[in-house]
């Protein structure tokens, strides 16, 4: 309850709706029983007219409630849960830590979902049978203190003893289907991301077999859950005939007249508490589950303000060589500066370290776009203010043709590498910062088009671009030569282009490339 | 509404029930007699225990539906993940979230469909009958007023649930976008904090919350305000029930104690059932939503559609995706050595490659090759979820380590804490980019395919792997077909043959 701030009244309204609902909803089934009962013994005609009119009004008061009560426990919910789930991104965008583990991500939806089951079918429901049984519990005194007795002990055994004695079981299953879970979603993106290698290695059937089979695992731990919910309504079932006969036993010398009233009822009550066995006993599971969104902010590291790296080195946690060593990097404000190499020699690696010196506009290597229209992307939902036509007439100059402002962009990758790149360019434009570091621009791109980027890359303040497309060097003042984590060159434009330096190598091995002269 | 059920599985569903709802009937039918004795009598029967006989065969009848039925369902649910797990092809990379969702998202919310929908429909129909059934003989009139009052409810159904029906579609829509937008919010959280735009984007993200919440309570409040006109209906039905019971009792004289108290014993059943499933229909219908989106996919066919020949040959291929890019190609290559195919970038070479290697299916046409013994050198290289053991066809470790001798490799990864047996997680080679491409040349040095079709990275390498490269394919060239995308002019001068693939055509040059 402690995550209800301004839902509060409603969520207690809705509680105590419940209750008066479930109350009148019980006493309906009592009042029948007690007027056939009264019948038999020459009731004047108004009284039996009188309970059934009060069982007509009961019925429709008990639908109002009903209805507000859901009204407003759902409405309180799904407010908690944009509430949780905006601090949930506040928090996770203001820390430093690195994007989480992606089964965790795609994870996060559902521990919302739990969230708000937690609510509406544990926390609700529960609270409210809770209420009714005490309630009637007192109500038993009316007849006698046997009464109380049975239905204090039939309430207790159901509503705590039981679901107690469960939630073991339960807690067991659903740590195994979080294992098995995580596995499944692993294998299939093994399966999906190294299919060719798979294939080409004769593997792809025992994987596909492999994944099946856990899935298979997976899909039987939720058919164990329905199993131990329905032993426990089994359990439960036992104590409801037991106290059944019981009350038969005890009172049918001295409350003869009561026994149809009773038995209906207490047939009623015991439909409002089997619902309530399974999430009373998974009530701690899915607590856990608020407790694993909760995170703790890691303060970002605070900017130097200056691009400079002195006998810098990093290490991949989990790693065992340097992905940089001793790494020399200046750029003064106004510079242009190339960073190349062959693949794998940590350019994309030395980028991300200048990153963490200045704000600059950034084309990472992966590019994200989200799921919202081309306007909100390229503008950051509005950060960055442009009209729409400019947006257009933008998308018109690099050839997005495809796409307007206001179409939808459904995922990152829903578009070409070279579209992204060059929606990724529309972004930095809009962003009209003085400082651009890109990881490979061009990529994926046509030679025209290429030309266009450079073009924009080149009339840029101060410029740092990692790129293994080395046609357009000459516009740079300086250039990086990098391989295995070392700069082993950094030399100016015009002592780059000299015969013998790695560089110049570099250039001539691009040249070699076939597409390139086409 | 599909069930999915064989003839024979929906008959044991419904003998359960019947055997289930039977008891129950007949537990409702002792306490009636019961209390008929105790309260115009005053005596003590025996019935309680037929009574409570009758109540514990019900419970065990009730506990076996369900887990019959918990079974018959999982095992559905397993052909369907069977299904989306053989469905996954070569180019389900390229919608991975969707082919992801399809399992983790679809399937498991189609499944109370099956678990709950399907069993919770038979198992009600056949309550409703049976409690009619029973009413005819025991109170014909009870039975006619049940009977009236009920096409209420489907009718009331009907006239709401159309509406609902749309809406929920609707609903489910907007709530994959927003979940999808918070997700990729979350996964591109890096380029919010470049651009420092976090302060718009938490407001868009509200934005967006709160659009959903007023949906949402919207079709809500129609679904709770369907309840109750349910309740409505209900009421006013037990209600006629209790009255004519009371008349009869009273004015007419006409009915024993234990008519009275077993009809109003029924009634609410018949009801409940009733409502279970208007309930239940609208459950089953976002299930259904689901299973469309599941369900629309175009699976490829796995099968085998290669033809073994002497020589590798393209005869009448065409290619699509779903364009055109070959169009009724005529080829064959020679037996042996390097066969060089150039083009720009898009025009399908690697899509040539994938459908010589079996894995892209061309439109019509067919390819014959000599050997089905073939290996792939890709330009991209995903290892996950297996050793550098694995990943060079568990072999003779004699051999690999002569072979990572040969590429230079041996210091690298015998340097690692397990060695050649290093498992590979989450593609964290521990390798330089150079040393990933001389392991993959590694691989084809152990398995010696007959057939090597490779994509030449188009970014260049350090000279030292470069040069090794060549070497290793030269040799190689010997005695075995090499098919290559080739960049660069160096490779090509090592081909035996030249092809340019342009225009939907390959043309040989050299």
């Amino acid at each position: 309850m402690t995550f209800f701030k301004n839902e509060r009244s409603r969520v207690l309204l809705s509680i105590v709706l419940g209750i008066i609902g479930g109350l009148v909803g019980i006493s309906i089934f009592g009042l029948s029983g007690y007027m056939i009962s009264l019948s038999y013994f020459e009731p004047p005609l108004f009284i039996i007219i009188l309970i059934i009119v009060v069982i007509k009004l009961f019925g429709m008061v008990k639908g109002v409630f009903r209805y507000f009560e859901r009204l407003f426990s759902h409405e309180a919910t799904f407010e908690l849960i944009n509430r949780l789930r905006s601090n949930y991104f506040k928090d996770s965008i203001h820390s430093a830590e690195t994007p989480n583990h992606e089964w965790f991500v795609s994870r996060l939806n559902t521990h919302f979902e739990r969230i708000e089951d937690y609510y509406i079918r544990i926390i609700y429901p529960f609270m409210t049978t809770a209420f009714i049984a005490v309630i009637l519990t007192l109500l038993a005194f009316l007849v006698n203190v046997t009464l109380v007795g049975i239905v204090l002990v039939f309430s207790l055994v159901t509503l705590i003893v039981i679901p107690l004695l469960f939630q073991n079981k339960f807690k067991v299953l659903d740590v195994e289907n979080n294992t098995k879970l995580g596995q499944v979603y692993m294998e299939m993106y093994h399966l999906i991301h190294g299919y060719t290698d798979l294939y080409v290695s004769n593997r792809i059937e025992d994987k596909k077999h492999d994944t099946l089979e856990i899935f298979k695992e997976v899909n039987d731990i939720e058919r164990k859950r329905m199993k131990t919910e329905n032993i426990m309504i089994f359990v439960a079932q036992v104590f409801q005939i037991v106290a059944i006969v019981l009350i038969i036993l005890l009172l049918e010398t001295t409350h003869a007249l009561y026994l149809p009233m009773l038995i209906l009822l207490f047939l009623n009550f015991a439909e409002i508490i089997f619902p309530v066995l399974r999430p009373a006993a998974e009530y701690k599971n899915v607590k856990s589950s608020l407790t694993e969104i909760e995170k703790n902010r890691v303060q970002i590291e605070q900017m130097t303000g200056h691009i400079v790296l002195e006998n810098h080195s990093f290490r991949y946690e989990g790693s065992k060589r340097d992905a940089l060593y001793g790494v020399n990097f200046k750029v003064a404000p106004g510079e242009k500066h190339a960073i190349i190499g062959p693949s794998g020699s940590g350019k994309t690696t030395l980028l991300n370290q200048l990153l963490r010196t200045k704000s600059a506009s950034v084309m990472p290597q992966f590019l994200d776009f989200y799921n919202a229209t081309v306007y909100d992307n390229v503008t950051m939902f509005g950060a960055n203010e442009v009209s729409e036509d400019q947006v257009n007439k933008r998308l018109d100059e690099y050839e997005l043709t495809t796409v307007r402002s206001d179409t939808n962009i459904y995922y990152t990758h829903h578009m070409s590498t070279g579209e992204q790149k060059r929606l990724q360019l529309i972004r930095m434009l809009l962003e009209d910062k003085d400082i651009w570091i890109l990881d490979e621009p061009t990529a994926g791109l046509s030679s025209e088009l290429s030309k266009k980027v450079w073009g924009t890359i080149s009339s840029q303040d101060t410029v740092i671009v990692a790129t293994h497309d080395l046609s357009h060097l000459e516009i740079f003042d300086y250039i990086h030569y990098i391989e295995n984590g070392r700069i082993l060159e950094t030399l100016s434009q015009k002592e780059a282009m000299k015969q013998g330096t790695h560089i110049y190598e570099a250039v001539q091995n691009f040249n070699e490339l076939i597409q390139t002269l086409q | 509404m599909k069930l999915e059920l064989t003839k024979k599985q929906t008959l044991i569903y419904t003998l359960i029930s019947v055997l289930a709802t039977g008891s129950y009937l007949l537990f409702g039918h002792y306490i009636s007699i019961f209390l008929d004795a105790l309260v115009i009598n005053s005596k003590h029967s025996n019935t309680i225990v037929h009574m409570a006989i009758a109540f514990i065969l019900f419970m065990i009848f009730d506990f076996i539906y369900k887990i019959y039925t918990g079974r018959v369902s999982t095992n559905i649910v397993s052909n369907y993940g069977q299904m989306i797990i053989g469905d996954i092809h070569v180019r389900s990379a390229q919608e991975s979230e969707r082919t992801m969702n399809r399992l983790f998202v679809h399937l498991d919310k189609y499944r109370p469909y099956l678990t709950q929908f399907v069993p919770t429909i038979i198992n009600t129909v056949v309550k409703v009958v049976m409690i009619i059934a029973v009413l005819i003989y025991v109170d014909w009139i009870a039975a006619l007023i049940l009977i009236f009052s009920a096409p209420f409810i489907p009718l009331f159904y009907i006239l709401v649930g159309l509406r609902t029906q749309d809406e929920a579609k609707e609903k489910a829509d907007e709530f994959d976008d927003m979940g999808t937008l918070f997700l990729n919010l979350i996964r591109g959280k890096k380029t919010i904090h470049y651009t420092e735009s976090e302060v718009a984007v938490e407001k868009a993200l509200d934005k967006s919350n709160r659009q959903f919440l007023k949906t949402t309570m919207e079709i809500l409040k129609y679904a709770f305000q369907s309840t109750m006109m349910l309740e409505f209906i209900t009421i006013l039905g037990i209600g006629l029930v209790a009255l004519e019971v009371g008349l009869r009792i009273i004015i007419f004289k006409d009915i024993s104690f234990y008519t009275a108290f077993y009809v109003l014993f029924l009634s609410p059943l018949f009801y409940s059932g009733l409502k279970v499933m208007g309930t239940e229909f609208h459950n089953g219908k976002t299930a259904l939503a689901h299973k469309e989106k599941l369900e629309e996919y175009v699976s490829v066919s796995h099968e085998e559609y290669r033809e073994k020949g002497d020589r590798l040959a393209l005869n009448d291929v065409t290619i699509t995706v779903p364009r055109v890019i070959l169009d009724d190609e005529n080829i064959e290559f020679r037996e042996k050595g390097l066969v060089a195919i150039t083009g720009q970038s898009g025009v399908g070479k690697s899509t040539l490659l994938r459908s010589i290697l079996g894995l892209h299916r061309p439109e019509k046409g067919t390819i014959t090759v000599p050997s089905f013994n073939m290996d792939y050198i890709s330009d991209t290289l995903y290892l996950s979820d297996t050793t550098l053991y694995e990943f060079l066809g568990s072999g003779d470790e004699k051999v690999m380590k002569s072979v990572l001798q040969e590429l230079g490799l041996y210091f690298s990864i015998y340097n690692l804490e397990n060695g050649i047996h290093t498992y590979i997680k989450n593609n964290n080679v521990p390798l330089s980019g150079g040393e990933i491409v001389r392991l993959k040349l590694a691989r084809v040095l152990i398995r010696r395919p007959d057939v090597i079709l490779m994509d030449e990275p188009t970014e260049f390498l350090d000279s030292r792997t470069e040069a090794l490269v060549l070497e290793k394919l030269n040799e190689l060239k010997q005695d075995t077909l090499i098919v290559a995308v080739v960049h660069r002019r160096q490779l090509l001068s090592y081909s035996d043959a030249h092809y340019e693939y342009k225009d939907n055509e390959i043309r040989r040059v050299r």
